[in-house]
């Protein structure tokens, strides 16, 4: 036991001594590298999104965030495969009164937030994904204040499901205007695009719809994973 | 001053670590792996990184939080 409880630490001395030196030597890098600094330069000319974050994630490198939001449905897919037979518990009454009301008062105005970081998600930094986890949170305190009776009978899992896969399959469409323009796959300003004034509400062609595409379908995922989780197992018959 | 600030966020973030890693039960390390997801948004934030820190804030301290909290109060007494 003591031998590798000597060997982990040996180990952990090793790695972040690694990582120290890594440090320092990045410290010592003058320049961009050359796609990075073509990406600052030309982002805003090329992809119409003054928040350069979102013209690498949803325009540059729009494929590999298609990969990640897979990511995210088939994670959805394993936990309702997993859990999805349980049943949610008996509502429970939930918190006291005054944190019920609290609450409710301060998801009144909370919600605007992710919603403002969703539809801005080309003009400030955020997107899609930030605003749909601060939705799920809410979601979260919602659940945790009223109990697990109010939500699923505002939003039955399966309407939540649904959800997801419709706003997965319209992010495979929104993708595939590129090629029906004979162009790139989820291609902006090459498949002919409207890019617009950067700054504008509505510029930058294609992201927009990609941030709100993604804002659904990560509250929708999210939900049903946290869903799924609260329920009971089956009964065993 | 400003670099004083940044390495006492560092040194507060291996603490958090640290204490997350030896804490003697499962939903103190939760709450203490929230506060170390809190602190990493503010080092995300001072590198001018913001996109990673509203995910790291959402993500780390809102939603994990959440579902290892469930985690935790599903598997009480069966670990």
């Amino acid at each position: 036991m003591k031998i590798r409880g000597l060997a982990a630490a040996a180990l952990a001395a090793a790695v972040s001594a690694y990582f120290v030196m890594l440090a320092l030597q990045l410290q010592t890098v003058t320049e961009l590298p050359r796609v990075s600094a073509h990406y600052l330069a030309q982002g805003p000319a090329e992809t119409g999104a003054i928040n350069i974050v979102a013209a690498v994630l949803l325009d540059y490198r729009a494929f590999d965030t298609l990969g990640e939001t897979l990511v995210i449905l088939s994670a959805a897919m394993a936990v309702g495969a997993l859990l999805g037979a349980g049943r949610l518990p008996a509502p429970g009454s939930g918190l006291s009164v005054l944190v019920r009301r609290g609450l409710a008062f301060l998801a009144s105005a909370f919600w605007l937030l992710p919603v403002y970081i969703i539809v801005h998600g080309h003009l400030s930094p955020g997107g899609g994904f930030q605003g749909g986890v601060g939705l799920v949170a809410l979601l979260v305190l919602l659940t945790v204040a009223y109990g697990t009776g109010l939500l699923p009978r505002l939003l039955p899992l399966r309407r939540l499901a649904v959800m997801e896969y419709l706003a997965a399959l319209a992010l495979l469409l929104a993708g595939c205007y590129g090629l029906w323009r004979a162009e790139a796959f989820l291609g902006n300003r090459v498949a002919g695009l409207p890019l617009g004034i950067p700054g504008a509400m509505l510029s930058a062609g294609l992201i927009p719809l990609l941030n709100l595409l993604i804002g659904l379908k990560v509250v929708a995922g999210l939900g049903t994973i946290f869903f799924h989780l609260q329920k009971d197992e089956e009964p065993v018959t | 001053m400003l670099e004083v600030a940044f390495v006492i966020l560092l040194v507060l973030l291996v603490l958090a670590a640290a204490g997350a890693l030896w804490a003697s039960d499962g939903l103190t390390a939760v709450l203490i792996l929230s506060v170390f997801s809190v602190t990493c948004t503010v080092v995300f934030a001072f590198l001018q990184a913001v996109d990673v820190a509203m995910a790291e804030a959402v993500i780390g301290a809102g939603l994990l939080t959440a579902i290892f909290v469930t985690a935790l109060a599903k598997t009480e007494g069966r670990a």
